[in-house]
C-alpha cells in the first residue's frame, strides 16, 4: 500500500504546479486513510507555516518553541501525540530541514513503528519534491516568508546552497541573519570525494551594493573551484573579480578552506576575517589565526602562506562574520567574542543536530541585539564525524 | 528590531596647509555621510594633507574602514597624504584583524602624525 502511494505521488508530481503539491500529497495518501498537513519553516526559523491546500482552510502558523511540531523540527525526529493517532514528522530534503508534516490516520495502525517508518520515507519524498518544485512558482517562497525580502536578500538567497548538507564523513550547516535583508554575507560549500571545501564572505557595507560585491566574489570562487583550482587560486580569483568589476573602492573579508576528510588536514586562507574557532569535546580549544592576508579587492600580490591545522574526528569548526560578535545590546556594548565562545560551548556539542545548534546560537545573538540595526551575522559549522551525519535524519 | 541609527559629527581644525578632521561618534554604514562630505571637501586641496583624529570615534565598521581606505588612496593619488591618529582599541583591532595596519598606520598623537608626514616618512 505504501509503495503504491509513493509511486502514485511521484506520478502525480510530474505535472503538478508547486501550489498543487499539498493536494497531490493527500490524493496519494487517501487510500491509506492518512492525511498530511505540510508545514514549512520560515527564514528566521521561528515558526512553521502550513502550505495552503485547495478546498481546505489553511491552519494557523505553529511556533517552533514549546510545541510538538517544533520539537519534531528541532530534533529532526518523529513524535506521536499522547491522545490520538497524530504524528509530527520532521520534513527534510536530504539533510536540509524544510519543516514538519502533521500526519493524521483514520485507520487502525497495527504496527506503529512500521507505520512511522513509512511516514518518514513518504515525507522524505515530499521534502525532495518540494525542493524540486520550488523554482517553478512563488508559493513555496511565499509560505516561508513573514515579511518582504529585500532585493539584496533575493540576490544572495538565489546564489546560496541549501543551509545544511551531510554525508557519511561530515555535516556542514550555516545560518544567516537578518533573514530578509541580508546584504554582504555569503557562504558556500562543496563536497567532492574526500575533500570538503567551504567558505564564508562578508562584503563591505550593506544592502544591494554589498550583495553585489559578495555575489561577484562567490561566483569567482565557484568558477575557480569548478576548474579544480586550490584555495589560493580561488582567493586570487575573488580578489581580481571584485577589483576589476567595481570602480569604487570595495572589499570583502572571508575565509576559504578545504578539509581532507581522509586525513583531517585543514588548509585555509583568511582574508581579513575573524578567525575560525576549533571546538573539541564541547570546548573552544583555539582560534585558527594562520593564513592571513588583507581583504579581497584591495591589494594585489598579497598572498600569504596557507594556514594548516590537523583536526581530529569529532572536531567542529565554527566560522562566523563580524556581525555576530559586533551585535550591540541596549547598553551599546558589543556581543563580543567571549560571549560567542560561551554560547558556542553551550549549544555546539553533544547530540544536537548541527542546524539546530546554529539556530540556537544565532537566536542567542539576536536576543542580545538591541542597538543599531544589525549587520549581517552568519555562522557556518562543520562537524567532522560520522555520528553528526546520523543525527540529520529522522 | 530596535533600530537606533548611529550619528557622527565632524569638527575641523586647520594647521597651516594641514587639515585635522575630528569625527565624533560611530563611523559606520548609517553615519559616515558627514565624514565623507568633509573628506571630499579637503581631498581637493593641492596636495591634500589630512590627519584624521579618531579619538572620539567609538566604533568603526566595514563602511567606515572603506571610507578611510578610499580617502587615503585619493590623498596619495593627488600627491598628498592622509594619516590616522589616536584610534581606539576597537579600531586598532579591526585594522589588525584585516591586516590593514600595514597600510593604515596609527599614530599616537596628531602631532606625531604630522611630524612624520612632514619629515617625508612613508605611512
Amino acid at each position: 500500500m505504501w509503495h503504491r502511494a509513493l509511486v502514485d505521488l511521484l506520478d502525480r508530481a510530474k505535472h503538478s504546479r508547486p501550489d498543487e503539491l499539498a493536494w497531490q500529497v493527500n490524493n496519494a495518501l487517501g487510500p491509506l486513510g492518512v492525511e498530511a498537513t505540510i508545514y514549512l519553516i520560515d527564514h528566521e526559523q521561528r515558526a512553521l507555516h502550513a502550505l495552503p491546500e485547495q478546498g481546505k482552510p489553511t491552519p494557523e502558523p505553529i511556533e517552533v518553541e514549546g510545541t510538538m511540531a517544533g520539537r519534531a523540527f528541532m530534533t529532526v525526529a518523529s513524535i506521536r501525540a499522547p491522545d490520538r493517532p497524530r504524528y509530527w514528522i520532521a520534513m527534510i530534503d536530504g539533510s536540509e530541514r524544510l519543516g514538519v508534516a502533521v500526519i493524521d490516520c483514520t485507520k487502525e495502525i497495527s504496527d506503529e513503528a512500521d507505520f512511522v517508518r513509512h511516514c518518514e520515507v513518504f515525507i522524505g519524498l515530499v521534502g525532495h519534491l518540494l525542493a524540486t518544485k520550488t523554482p517553478y512558482g512563488d508559493i513555496l517562497h511565499q509560505v516561508r516568508r513573514t515579511r518582504r525580502m529585500s532585493p539584496a536578500g533575493e540576490l544572495l538567497l538565489s546564489m546560496l546552497p541549501p543551509l545544511t548538507f551531510s554525508c557519511s564523513q561530515l555535516v556542514v550547516s550555516a545560518i544567516l541573519e537578518p533573514a530578509y535583508d541580508v546584504g554582504g554575507d555569503a557562504f558556500d560549500y562543496a563536497l567532492d570525494g574526500s575533500i570538503a571545501r567551504f567558505f564564508v564572505l562578508d562584503a563591505m557595507g550593506r544592502g544591494l551594493s554589498a550583495a553585489l560585491t559578495s555575489a561577484t566574489a562567490l561566483a569567482a570562487i565557484r568558477s575557480s573551484r569548478r576548474e579544480r583550482e586550490d584555495i589560493d587560486a580561488m582567493t586570487r580569483a575573488a580578489h581580481a573579480a571584485i577589483k576589476s568589476q567595481f570602480s569604487d573602492l570595495r572589499f570583502a573579508t572571508g575565509i576559504l578552506s578545504e578539509l581532507d576528510t581522509d586525513t583531517g588536514v585543514l588548509r585555509y586562507i583568511n582574508a581579513g576575517h575573524p578567525p575560525a574557532m576549533l571546538l573539541r569535546g564541547g570546548k573552544v580549544i583555539k582560534e585558527l589565526t594562520g593564513g592571513g592576508r588583507t581583504p579581497l579587492g584591495l591589494f594585489d600580490n598579497d598572498g600569504a602562506a596557507e594556514g594548516v591545522e590537523l583536526i581530529e574526528p569529532g572536531d567542529r569548526l565554527l566560522l562566523y562574520t563580524d556581525g555576530v560578535v559586533e551585535a550591540r545590546g541596549a547598553d551599546g556594548k558589543i556581543f563580543g567574542l567571549d560571549r560567542l565562545i560561551q554560547l558556542a560551548e553551550r549549544h555546539v556539542h553533544g547530540t544536537l543536530p548541527a542546524p539546530e545548534a546554529l539556530r540556537r546560537l544565532s537566536h542567542g545573538v539576536i536576543a542580545h541585539q538591541q542597538g543599531p540595526p544589525a549587520d549581517d551575522a552568519t555562522l557556518l559549522l562543520v562537524e567532522w564525524s560520522t555520528a553528526a551525519a546520523e543525527r540529520m535524519t529522522p | 528590531m530596535n533600530a537606533r541609527p548611529t550619528t557622527l559629527t565632524v569638527e575641523i581644525e586647520q594647521r597651516g596647509d594641514i587639515m585635522v578632521i575630528r569625527p565624533s561618534g560611530a563611523m559606520d554604514y548609517w553615519s559616515v555621510g558627514p565624514l565623507r562630505e568633509e573628506l571630499n571637501r579637503h581631498l581637493v586641496a593641492d596636495p591634500p594633507k589630512i590627519v584624521l583624529d579618531l579619538f572620539e570615534v567609538a566604533y568603526c565598521d566595514s563602511s567606515g574602514l572603506g571610507l578611510l581606505l578610499e580617502a587615503q588612496r585619493r590623498a596619495h593619488a593627488a600627491g598628498g597624504w592622509l594619516r590616522v591618529a589616536r584610534p581606539h582599541l576597537q579600531m586598532r583591532r579591526v585594522l589588525a584583524l584585516t591586516r590593514l595596519d600595514r597600510y593604515i598606520v596609527s599614530y599616537a598623537s596628531v602631532h606625531a602624525a604630522i611630524e612624520t608626514a612632514e619629515a617625508g616618512q612613508e605611512d
